[in-house]
């Protein structure tokens, strides 16, 4: 079963090494290299799946030591439990789909092959975290899916906004990532402290059971690995990356912006809840985050006239979401959610890619009446836009309200902030659904249905985002570190009246046309500036760089070049070259000179000796 | 009476005024003189020694350092009467073709 493990982590690398190495020239070869490589990758996930099942889902571990040292070992392995099973079936089942999509997508692309290398490096370095057995393993694999996230957001790199955003999302996904590592080596130190020098998650997690006494440090850490979590998953402040990165292909944003990438750290949390739970203030202020990020990021989602950023503001939304649940004390509902989100939000990007395939544009607004024309696309979306919005049966409401109730009894103000999300949601996302399909058509060009492998992955998708509240997955990775979570009939019932309310209000303004926002018009025009603007966080980072960075950056080169440079590095050389200059003068060169020297020396020497004995 | 210190006196004069000649002198000739003083030195004190322990050996000392002196007295005269045809001189000073 292991082997197993091992096979569906290195496949997609092999078929990333031999697109490389090979068949650059051959794009057919290269696309299918991937695509085969992946799928058999999900087909070996299934079987694994299903071979455990079996078994009653045992938790199995293998791992080579990579680098001994000499307190700590570092190891490379592969965990399967409950939690990594399903998270391998996510990413490879949802990314086979997605390669399949971007086959079609991609077509006449100048760098076909190297779009499918790297997708097939973002496959197996997501795939590395999701069966990583320790922090060192895990660290490793994050790093690599932030370069295969910039390698894929800036493949249209001639265009300076995807090279810049490129670099954008890699940069401050670091930021968050310098607190990760600084975090796993003072775990690795606390650790040493309770007697076993470990970053193994299974014995960490029995090492930190009986670690009471260090509580400070322990929130110190989880906080300081949530800042990984911050930049990976795109939380406040650090989540201003994911919105430039929708300058990527637009199957990489369903995969990796919407599905996969982005819920490693989510995925993170979850992996690591025994560390979580010993520190109660840590998991409040995760939760206060992730309902603060999901509230902002929807409200700046209602203004966005781009079809792929009201997306991307959603994923933030949902990511608050689920960190939020984290923080709230479930990891089960945290890893619920990404799971139905990573169906209907792939489902939704892919949907938008066939739209954006057809009428070649963006902007919402010069969209509409797509309904009879795309129906395909039409009606999977529809399937994502209710699964998103969370109305009954759809999986989404499940997944939401389970969040929703966790909050409605541990934390009141972030159920209401929940609450707010979840209708904002549904309205900027009825906004979206109701202006692309049903208002009046602003294309001159005829659209036409996108081709049938692009179709097929959103009907499968549009499938499993319709069922798969009923797949017991919450009760399936419950865990015992979980707080229990009760069905509160009011709060079902009230949510799914708030979003029921708020697709109604998006209909009536924008597939009927109905003015109901002119009198506020007013009212909102200062608001929509400033999250038009979102927030001027940008902005704030900007004249940080431009002010702060630079400033300093300027003063340490200053430093380097007139202390390190030029005072010490010439310095030295100066010295030598002075004292040099100096003791040239005694090699003079003539014989009895050194006689001198030499016979002098002797002299003293004895003389020195007589005089001490 | 002649004690053993006495010739050592006389062994560490001979060397001094020996070591004064290699240094000061700028003349090859007298150099070469002056190190057959050191030579000298050293062998009268091997001699004194040998006579103060009675024991031969430092006399044994001696006779290699004659053949030894004898031979190098030999070569350095050859090589000052060489160097005084091809160059006319024997100063040091002006002997530097083999420096740097």
């Amino acid at each position: 079963m292991l082997a197993l493990g091992w096979l569906v982590l290195f496949l997609p690398l092999l078929a990333c090494l031999v697109i490389a190495g090979v068949t650059l020239k051959h794009e057919k070869i290269s696309s299918w290299l991937a695509c085969g490589a992946l799928a058999l990758s999900f087909l070996f996930s299934v079987i694994l799946f299903i071979g455990l099942a079996a078994q009653g889902f045992p938790t199995l571990q293998s791992a080579v030591t990579v680098l001994p040292l000499e307190h700590l070992r570092l190891e490379f392995g592969v965990l399967l439990d409950r939690l990594s099973l399903i998270m391998l079936l996510v990413v490879t089942g949802i990314g086979s789909g997605i390669f399949f999509y971007s086959t079609a997508y991609m077509k006449n692309d100048k760098g076909y092959s190297r779009y499918f290398a790297s997708l097939s490096l973002f496959a197996f370095s997501m795939l590395g975290i999701v069966v990583s057995t320790n922090f060192f393993q895990t660290f490793i694999f994050w790093e690599l899916v932030g370069v295969s996230s910039y390698l894929l957001i800036g493949h249209w790199y001639q265009k300076d906004e995807a090279a810049d955003a490129g670099k954008k999302a890699f940069i401050t996904t670091r930021v968050g990532d310098v607190g990760f590592l600084i975090g796993i080596l003072l775990l690795s130190s606390l650790a040493a402290a309770l007697g076993k020098q470990t970053l193994d998650f299974q014995a960490l997690s029995e090492l930190l059971g009986h670690g009471a006494g260090h509580e400070s440090m322990l929130t110190a850490i989880c906080l300081l690995v949530f800042c990984g979590v911050l930049g990976k998953s795109a939380q406040f402040p650090l989540h201003v990356w994911l919105p430039d990165a929708m300058e990527g292909p637009t199957p990489v944003s369903a995969l990796i912006h919407a599905a996969t990438m982005v819920a490693a750290g989510v995925y993170l949390l979850a992996r690591t809840y025994f560390l979580f739970v010993l520190s109660p203030s840590a998991l409040s202020i995760i939760a206060g985050i992730g309902g603060f990020t999901a509230l902002i990021a929807a409200t700046m989602a209602l203004v966005q006239p781009d079809i792929k950023k009201i997306l991307a503001y959603s994923t933030l939304s949902q990511l608050g979401y689920m960190v939020m649940a984290a923080g709230l004390g479930s990891s089960s509902a945290a890893m619920y959610h990404l799971v139905t989100h990573a169906f209907f939000k792939a489902l939704l990007f892919l949907g938008a890619g066939s739209v954006i395939h057809a009428l070649h544009t963006q902007s919402i607004w010069e969209m509409g009446g797509l309904f009879r024309k795309m129906p395909v696309t039409a009606w999977t979306f529809l399937a994502g836009f209710l699964a998103l919005a969370g109305v009954y049966p759809l999986s989404g409401f499940f997944s939401k309200d389970e969040i929703l109730t966790l909050a409605f009894t541990v934390n009141r103000p972030l159920f209401w902030i929940g609450a707010g999300t979840a209708f904002l949601t549904a309205f900027y996302m009825g906004r979206l659904f109701f202006t692309v399909f049903l208002s009046e058509p602003k294309w001159e060009k005829e659209p036409h249905e996108s081709p049938r492998v692009m179709t097929v992955p959103l009907v499968l998708l549009a499938f499993f985002a319709s069922i798969g509240g009923f797949l017991g997955l919450g009760t399936f990775l419950h865990s015992h570190y979980d707080l229990p979570i009760a069905w509160n009939f009011s709060v079902v019932v009230g949510s799914l009246a708030l979003s029921l309310t708020a697709i109604l209000l998006s209909y009536l303004i924008y597939a009927l046309d109905i003015p109901l926002l002119k009198p506020f018009e007013k009212l909102f025009s200062p608001a929509s500036g400033l999250l038009l603007k979102k927030y001027y966080m940008d902005d704030l980072y900007d004249a940080l760089v431009k002010h702060v960075q630079q400033n300093f950056a300027g003063l340490c080169d200053l430093f380097e070049r007139v202390v390190v440079v030029k005072g010490m590095v010439n310095g030295t050389a100066g010295l030598t070259g002075w004292a040099g200059d100096r003791l040239r003068r005694l090699q003079t060169g003539k014989v009895q000179f050194y006689a001198f020297a030499f016979s002098a020396g002797v002299t003293l020497i004895t003389l020195f000796w007589i005089v001490l004995r | 009476m002649i004690t053993l210190n006495h010739y050592l006196i006389l062994s560490g004069c001979l060397f001094a005024v020996g070591m004064y000649g290699i240094m000061t002198r700028r003349n090859a000739l007298l150099i070469l003189l002056s190190v057959e003083l050191l030579l000298n030195a050293a062998n009268l004190s091997f001699v004194a020694y040998a006579r103060y322990r009675g024991d031969l050996t430092g006399q044994v000392f001696v006779f290699f350092t004659m053949v030894v002196a004898a031979c190098e007295v030999a070569i350095g005269l050859a090589v000052a009467i060489l160097l005084f045809r091809t160059r006319e001189t024997l100063n040091t000073d002006e002997i530097n073709t083999l420096k740097w």
